[in-house]
């Protein structure tokens, strides 16, 4: 009997073990599975094709009301109306812009204002290495479309006199625009999708939502950092591996990231590459040993227009003058494959992670 | 009365064994979450896959022509088309399997996208910059 009882405590104690062990087992794998839906939250991506390229945008809020997506990208969509010079669209200012050059002023929006003044300033502080009135180059290279061919050298000397952002005259107070030789053509192509991006990241903001990530054609805005307080992680695209392969990591919150890059757009033409990046001083792509050149700062119209500035002044000047700016930090790749950092990029922010890349001494 | 016999004892220790061996198994290989490749054209859902199931998987377009997507071993990627895309960007991008990773079509406005729970590790992104 005595022994009986013995046993019968035993098993007891096995199934209380075994009781506790499965609740401890089923808890576990039930929380595990709420954290991802609730606590954490799962992030929602919609992507959409605009500005001739592909616009993503991830919300890593729970969100009830996903109409927040529709309206980033109508907003985008009428930016791009009124901006561009690809589509056959009778919306876009800038169209009529080029249009009427060396004839009438054309009325503008105020988006189309800002980026126009933007447009100069940036070529003003790149001593015209940026400029916006680049469009007659642009449209001999071809480049992006089937018809990429290198021109010939007295068709780019003939535009070349075009090409000069300082006879693109602005009016504040009426907003009106007028470019002032026949034959001058506006592109905003530098710096139209950084102003896109400042305006998701706007309406993101004002409906409330904390974390999220911006990617239009792979210009990155973070808005906040991510829900478990982290930084988002961006990676940067190897330029000369295939793309989603990425060199670096660079931590961020509420910056934008843009990378300029002769790996992005190219042809090839009697064994020789012709990348999109083109420098308005010469007609033909800018040949200075950089690879890409990736800007941080807190506004993405900024990060835009200074990736292809600092890409055209090269790694000692562009440096330079990222320094003397404010807010602004830069990452160059040269094609020997070394990094060079300005100097207020957080090295704790920054992970090279393909070692064929040295990373250069801070200067 | 509940009486114990061996064969009892040989279930019960198998049960434990069980659930110890479950324990043990999230530690030996850390969950890293399911991931999916998520397909859209403009800007529209078609279909999300589960990379853990190996599969082939067309994508339709106008003029019987198509985009076929192959997932195997965790990663998915363009396996055939006879679509207008003339860089064939999408072609070169080759496989894909982590998330913040993407295979871009432009010509033909289709995206697939990989989803998932980002691990702690160094390679991993939320998005890339190019």
């Amino acid at each position: 009997m005595k022994q009986r009882l013995k046993q019968k405590n035993i098993a007891l104690g096995i199934f209380l073990i075994l009781l506790i062990i499965i609740s401890a087992i089923t808890a576990c794998s039930v929380t595990r599975q709420e954290e991802g839906k609730t606590q954490e939250g799962k992030p929602v991506t919609k992507t959409n094709f605009l500005m001739g390229t592909l616009a993503k945008v991830t919300i890593y809020d729970q969100i009830d009301d996903e109409t927040v997506f529709t309206r980033i990208f109508d907003r985008i969509r009428e930016i791009e109306d009124r901006m561009t010079i690809n589509k056959d669209t009778d919306k876009s200012e800038i169209i009529k812009l080029n249009n009427a050059a060396g004839n009438d002023y054309v009325e503008l929006s105020p988006d189309t204002f800002f980026v126009l003044q933007k447009g100069k300033y940036y070529g003003g502080i790149s001593q015209g290495k940026f400029d916006i009135t680049i469009g007659p180059i642009v449209k001999l290279w071809n480049i992006d479309t089937e018809k990429a061919a290198v021109p010939s050298q007295d068709l780019i000397s003939e535009k070349l006199p075009l090409i000069d952002y300082h006879r693109l005259e602005l009016e504040e107070g009426t907003r009106k625009a007028k470019l002032a030789t026949e034959g001058m053509m506006v592109d905003l192509g530098a710096i139209a999708k950084g102003y896109a991006a400042d305006e998701a990241a706007r309406i993101l903001i004002e409906a409330g939502i904390k974390h999220a990530i911006v990617n239009l054609g792979g210009n990155i805005l973070t808005v906040g950092n991510k829900p478990d307080g982290t930084l988002f992680r961006i990676g940067l695209q190897d330029p000369y591996r295939p793309r989603n392969e990425n060199m670096a990591v660079v931590q961020l919150q509420n910056q934008s990231l843009v990378s300029s890059g002769t790996y992005e757009k190219f042809f090839e033409a009697d064994g020789k590459r012709y990348h999109h990046i083109i420098d308005p001083k010469t007609g033909y792509p800018a040949e200075n040993g950089l690879v890409s050149v990736s800007i941080i700062t807190t506004n993405s119209i900024d990060a835009d227009a200074l990736s292809t500035s600092i890409f055209l002044l090269g790694l000692e000047e562009g440096m330079n003058l990222v320094e003397e700016l404010e807010d602004v930090e830069a990452i160059f790749v040269t094609n020997d494959k070394k990094v060079y950092l300005s100097s207020g990029i957080d090295r704790d922010n920054f992970t090279l992670i393909n070692e064929d890349y040295q990373l250069q001494d801070e200067r | 009365m509940i009486v114990l016999k061996k064969g009892d004892f040989f279930i019960i220790l198998l049960l434990m064994l069980a659930g110890l061996a479950w324990l043990v198994r999230d530690y030996i290989f850390p969950d890293t979450g399911e991931k999916f490749a998520v397909i859209e054209v403009d800007g529209k859902f078609v279909e999300t896959l589960p990379l853990n199931v190996d599969t082939r998987y067309k994508i339709d377009f106008p003029q019987e022509k198509y985009i076929e997507l192959t997932v195997e071993n965790g990663e998915i990627w363009i396996s055939e088309e006879t679509v207008d895309c003339p860089e064939k960007i999408c072609v070169r991008t080759g496989k894909v399997s982590k998330p913040g990773e993407s295979i871009v079509c432009l010509p033909n406005k289709t995206v697939i996208y990989i989803e998932g729970d980002t691990d702690s590790s160094e390679q991993n992104v939320d998005d890339i910059s190019y």
